[in-house]
């Protein structure tokens, strides 16, 4: 921990541009002005400036707070001093399954077409310019994932994308009432799926093997004459396991049925292209892909017949209503596509980094890696550590400046495990995912490495002593630790 | 043979599997851990624990009032 006190908005920004230096852990900045305006000008400017430097400004404060040493400037004469403190560590941000931030060429899409003001469906100037842009944004989607312009569907995100896939379909059903789902599905296709139940639909459930991977065999054979949709994700949001998604649409087609692949976490990462999975729809998200959120849409082949569930008006062909979110979409349509040409060159990198982590993780006694070996994203890693809770874990390593994910949420909303490692017969407690951006470095892994074996065995110490400490509390009441011999 | 009886009822995970590695390390090989849980994490790690761990899941049955016994015999 070390403080510094600077002046004003110049010397906050020198310091925390500063490179960091591990040994100096947490650092804690108090910047003085001589008047609120320009301390809170010097916030914001360190917060937007700082990328990646995990900058939590707290509230302002009169004064130099206790323990402020070191460089401590005098605050500008006759001014009253606002003092405010900072965190500043280097963020190591670990959860790029969960979302990823704004990739710079979005962001410059994103800035144009904020002032672009203008309704994509009215004729004058305005509305046509705002047209033009939507329609190149969906011209890149679907060059993006080898797609039409006109079977894409602009949707606020991969979530309501799925929704539209399997809800949409089937409204649109005839005599064909049966799904097939794959256990591991995200919930955004597992629940529409599971409430079509209440409207006359039949849902299988197909398993996956310890993986994390569909048995194409399996899949095939839970396919009917009556199948409707066989939803099938390219690759898995919690173990990065790919499907084998071309035999499923093979499967799926054999029997007439369509196949939706949710794509969120693949597209800009693995090469997506609907012909070549065999894919009639195909969901994918705008924030995973270096989007912004509240982005993401639904390719809905030309074989697939869908019916709106938000209603309302007549635009994206019928298919949703409502005023599309044009800044939003242009950067979206601006990220996949650098995503896109971007992720080949990366792929062994980020692949050996994974490589790497793996490798360290075998050094920590009793850790599981989760996943498939080689049909895997390359930039995710998951595993479980024996005997821990996952989110102490989590909150272990974000005081340490590491964001990674938890799936198990024992304490948090959820009290169910994630059903994706419960369908892989993997154990639930202690998993975490860690997932690396496309900048990822060794210094990452490296810095995860250092901080991850003590705070395993400081929650292990913990889990032993509050373990023993319960049992010496359950003793005097009755017969909780019974021994008895036989 | 000692049989063991390890109440995790209201406990979360990682709690029942900590007490049942415990335990099981503690009785002689073919001595049998019963387990009480009532954690939905419990149901899925149990088994898979055993499983990892080579011990033997002799039962799993719901408890009346909620929750599972799980009986595990030491196998080595």
């Amino acid at each position: 921990m070390w403080q510094r006190c600077t002046q004003g908005v110049n010397g906050a920004l020198n310091l925390l541009t500063q490179p960091y230096r591990p040994d100096r852990g947490t650092a804690s900045l108090v910047t003085l002005g001589s008047h609120r305006d320009l301390t809170r000008e010097a916030v914001e400017a360190v917060a937007w400036g700082g990328e990646r430097l995990a900058l939590a400004p707290a509230a302002l404060e009169r004064g130099c707070p206790d323990g402020a040493r070191g460089d401590r400037s005098p605050g500008a004469p006759g001014g009253t001093r606002y003092a405010t403190r900072m965190t500043r560590m280097p963020e190591t941000y670990l959860d790029a399954a969960s979302t990823t931030p704004l990739h710079p060429q979005a962001r410059v899409a994103l800035l144009a077409a904020v002032d672009e003001f203008g309704d994509p469906s009215r004729l004058y100037g305005r509305g046509r310019r705002a047209r033009l842009l939507l329609d190149r944004s969906r011209e890149r989607l679907a060059a993006a994932v080898g797609a039409h312009p006109e079977e894409v569907v602009l949707t606020s995100g991969g979530t309501e994308a799925a929704n539209l896939a399997v809800s949409g379909v089937a409204r649109a059903a005839g005599h064909r009432r049966h799904l097939v789902v794959a256990a591991v599905e995200h919930n955004a296709v597992l629940a529409p799926a599971r409430a079509l139940t209440a409207k006359g639909f039949e849902v299988t459930e197909v398993g996956v093997d310890r993986s994390g991977r569909v048995d194409p065999a399996e899949l095939a054979a839970a396919v009917r004459d009556d199948t409707l949709l066989v939803c099938l994700q390219h690759a898995n949001h919690e173990v990065g396991t790919v499907q084998p998604v071309r035999e499923a649409a093979d499967a799926a087609h054999d029997r007439g049925a369509l196949l939706f692949v949710d794509a969120c976490q693949s597209v800009g990462r693995l090469p997506v292209d609907m012909a070549a999975l065999g894919a009639d729809l195909l969901a994918a998200s705008g924030h995973k892909c270096y989007g912004p959120p509240g982005t993401g849409f639904l390719v809905a082949g030309g074989q697939a017949r869908l019916r709106p569930v938000l209603l309302g008006d007549e635009r994206e062909r019928r298919r949703r209503a409502g005023m599309e979110n044009l800044p939003g979409v242009a950067a979206m349509a601006t990220a996949v596509a650098a995503r896109v040409a971007e992720a080949p060159a990366e792929h062994q990198r980020l692949a050996r980094l994974g490589e790497r982590l793996r490798a360290g993780l075998g050094a920590i006694p009793e850790v599981i890696v989760h996943g498939h070996p080689s049909e895997r994203l390359p930039q995710l890693v998951a595993f479980s550590v024996l005997y821990v809770e996952g989110e102490a874990l989590l909150l272990l390593l974000d005081a340490e400046g590491i964001a990674v994910h938890s799936g198990s949420s024992c304490t948090a909303d959820t009290q169910e495990p994630s059903h994706v490692l419960a369908a892989m017969g993997a154990i639930t407690h202690g998993s975490v995912r860690v997932s690396f951006l496309r900048d990822a470095t060794d210094a990452e892994v490296d810095r995860l490495l250092e901080v991850l074996p003590a705070a395993v065995a400081e929650l292990r110490e913990m889990a032993d002593l509050d373990s023993q400490a319960l049992e010496r509390a359950a003793r005097p009441g009755g017969a909780t630790v019974d021994r008895e011999r036989r | 043979m000692t049989t063991i009886t390890v109440d995790c009822l209201g406990l979360s995970c990682p709690i029942p599997v900590v007490r049942l590695a415990k335990a099981v390390a503690g009785v002689e090989v073919g001595g049998v851990v019963e387990l009480l849980a009532d954690d939905p994490g419990a149901r899925v790690d149990i088994p898979v624990w055993c499983r990892l761990k080579d011990q033997e899941l002799l039962a799993q049955d719901d408890r009346p009032g909620g929750g599972w016994v799980f009986r595990v015999r030491r196998a080595r």
